[in-house]
């Protein structure tokens, strides 16, 4: 011990780092660092070839919010994610919440939560191109099936008419995502004292005054999570849009989300009007900028909402 | 979050009118639920059947019956797909890619949670903070420079780069869990190790690691169905068809295939049957995996 110096001895001390050290360094290098730098970008007019050059300040982001050339499809792309949040939450959050309780009305759940969750399984991808081809207008199961119960009056090109488009992909992206909501709802009634459902159940409270007098109260907190985890989601959509209606979100941008906006103008797609990394990185900034501050605030609410037993 | 809790509970509440009065037949309000459930199933259930039994049938009979359940079961579908259209090829890739993003996910985060969970350093805290900024800024914005950065190191169109991004990416949800869970095993287990003066790494690979089982199972199934399932990053960093993943392999296969249904239907069945199959073999796995990060929060 004594010959040793004390800078031997606090190397050994922190010996303990180098366990920590792996992680870190991809961390830094594959996360930070690409995360900083994409704050970088966003002040270039960079097209990615080359070493990064045109300092242009803030004048990507007067291009996406103020130019007539380009703005339209930013406020466009930014209002259907905001659509698509709108109605998956309410799909979601209600179907979530009513089928937790149900599952847990029945001795059966573990069947039907297993049935529920299948999908959730399935990539964006395989759900995208299966429902593609149920939803093919000719040859597709859907159509066909409103034939055959005499309903082929309904029977539409679901996904190639502007005004259902994006509503029909809302709904496939709920029988892909609805699981989620599904468990997390279903774990939080289970973790609620058993007692308050006892003492209904002796004062004689029927299914649907357990459900809006106890449980959805409780499950607020949780549903407000919820809401933030879909609003993240509903910003981040791409997979489903690109593989449903490809890359330019079609039919005439009916679908187009930040998501694709984003893919086009980084990695082509936009022709002039907008191409180029520097553009690209403002767009994912801005994306940023719209979802932090409102995830916050879901946050703040969803500890207002919390309940302690 | 422990299933024993979950199971109880189940049992409970649906036990809950038998406490009162034994209960032998299934009551009207019951049934009712059922029928509801029933159907809400099916609609779960019914694309999935549809998958799998197109996958059987040939391409007249998919456009000529399409509701009626395969003729004979045939695996001329899956043959084709599999060697004639490479889906073969992107099954091995994704395969390999998300064993080994899988397996360096654990190993190296469980070291960094052991860290985090039982040791006191300077910078700790902000080492945290900045784990947190990865969970809470969205990845997109980091997109575009880690496609510049794979480029620049020269791993445009290598698998390699998939493996470092997915691995660094899980980082911060993955050593925030492990976390948890190894700060709720008794400081007591280590403490003779310690006073034996076993190194840290032997603390950790001989302790600490074999008793974090269900904590990495929870990582590993959370990654494990992530990285299968990812699109976006294949499709910016590859480009050689032979070394795509499922998910952007499909994207080639179905711009070739388009009208032949049956090989459609086998692609996405094949696709899809590895993380079903790990579900049914390991559900409560899986579905506390899959919804760890809500639950946490």
């Amino acid at each position: 011990m004594l010959q040793r110096t004390p800078w031997g001895q606090r190397i050994r001390r922190y010996s303990f780092l180098w366990l920590l050290a792996p992680a870190m360094v991809l961390y830094l290098l594959f996360i930070v660092y690409p995360l900083v730098s994409g704050l970088r970008f966003s002040l270039y007019n960079w097209d990615g070839v080359g070493p990064l050059k045109n300092y242009v300040g803030l004048e990507n982001f007067g291009y996406l919010l103020t130019s007539s050339a380009f703005s339209h499809f930013v406020y466009r792309a930014i209002g259907h994610n905001l659509y698509v949040f709108g109605l998956t939450v309410i799909l979601q959050l209600f179907f979530g919440l009513v089928v937790a309780f149900l599952l847990t009305r029945v001795g059966a759940a573990r069947f039907f939560q297993t049935a529920f969750f299948i999908p959730y399984t399935l990539s964006l991808v395989v759900v995208g191109f299966l429902w593609g081809l149920l939803l093919q207008p000719q040859w597709g199961l859907i159509n066909q099936a409103l034939v055959k119960v005499g309903l082929g009056h309904l029977a539409q090109p679901w996904l190639g008419s502007p005004t259902l488009a994006l509503l029909t992909i809302i709904l496939v992206a709920t029988w892909h995502g609805v699981a989620f909501p599904v468990m997390v709802f279903h774990a939080g009634i289970i973790g609620v004292p058993q007692g308050i459902f006892e003492a209904a159940r002796v004062d004689g409270a029927s299914h649907w005054q357990v459900f809006w007098r106890i449980l959805a109260p409780l499950s607020l907190s949780t549903a407000v999570l919820l809401a933030m985890l879909l609003f993240i989601g509903s910003f981040g959509a791409f997979e489903l849009i690109y593989i449903m209606q490809g890359a330019e979100a079609g039919p005439y941008y009916a679908t187009d989300v930040l998501g694709t906006l984003f893919y086009r103008v980084a990695f082509g797609g936009m022709g002039a009007t907008a191409t180029g990394m520097g553009l690209a990185s403002a767009l994912a900034v801005l994306n940023a900028i719209i979802v932090m501050p409102i995830s916050l605030v879901f946050v703040r609410l969803q500890r207002r909402f919390a309940y302690e037993y | 979050m422990s299933t024993k809790r979950s199971e109880v509970g189940v049992v409970d509440l649906a036990g809950a009118g038998g406490n009162l009065r034994p209960r032998v037949r299934i009551r009207p309000d019951e049934l009712v639920i059922y029928i509801i459930l029933a159907v809400l199933a099916l609609i779960s259930l019914y694309p999935v059947f549809v998958m799998f039994a197109s996958s059987f049938k040939t391409q007249l009979d998919i456009f000529m019956h399409p509701f009626a359940l395969p003729s004979k079961i045939s695996l001329a579908n899956y043959l084709t797909a599999w060697s004639q259209a490479q889906i073969g090829t992107y099954f091995i890739n994704s395969a390999t890619i998300s064993a080994s993003t899988v397996a360096l996910i654990v190993f190296i985060a469980s070291m960094a949670a052991y860290v985090f969970a039982r040791f006191e350093f300077p910078g700790k805290q902000f080492l945290f903070l900045l784990l947190l900024a990865g969970l809470v800024l969205p990845g997109r914005l980091a997109l575009v420079p880690q496609f510049i950065l794979v480029r620049n190191l020269g791993l445009l169109d290598h698998r390699t780069a998939l493996v470092l991004i997915y691995t660094a990416g899980a980082m911060p949800f993955s050593i925030f869990i492990l976390t948890n869970y190894l700060r709720t095993i008794p400081h007591e287990i280590e403490e003779s190790a310690v006073i034996d003066g076993a190194s840290v790494w032997i603390r950790y690979s001989r302790i600490m690691l074999p008793l974090s089982r269900p904590g990495l199972a929870t990582i590993a199934v959370f990654n494990l169905v992530g990285v299968w399932n990812d699109f976006f990053l294949p499709l910016i960093i590859l480009r050689t068809p032979a070394k795509m993943t499922i998910p952007v392999g499909l994207t080639v296969f179905f711009g070739e295939y388009t009208v032949q249904w049956n090989l459609l239907f086998a692609a996405l069945a094949l696709a899809s049957l590895p993380m079903i199959i790990l579900f049914l073999l390991m559900t409560r796995q899986f579905i506390r995996g899959l919804t760890a990060g809500a639950l946490k929060a």
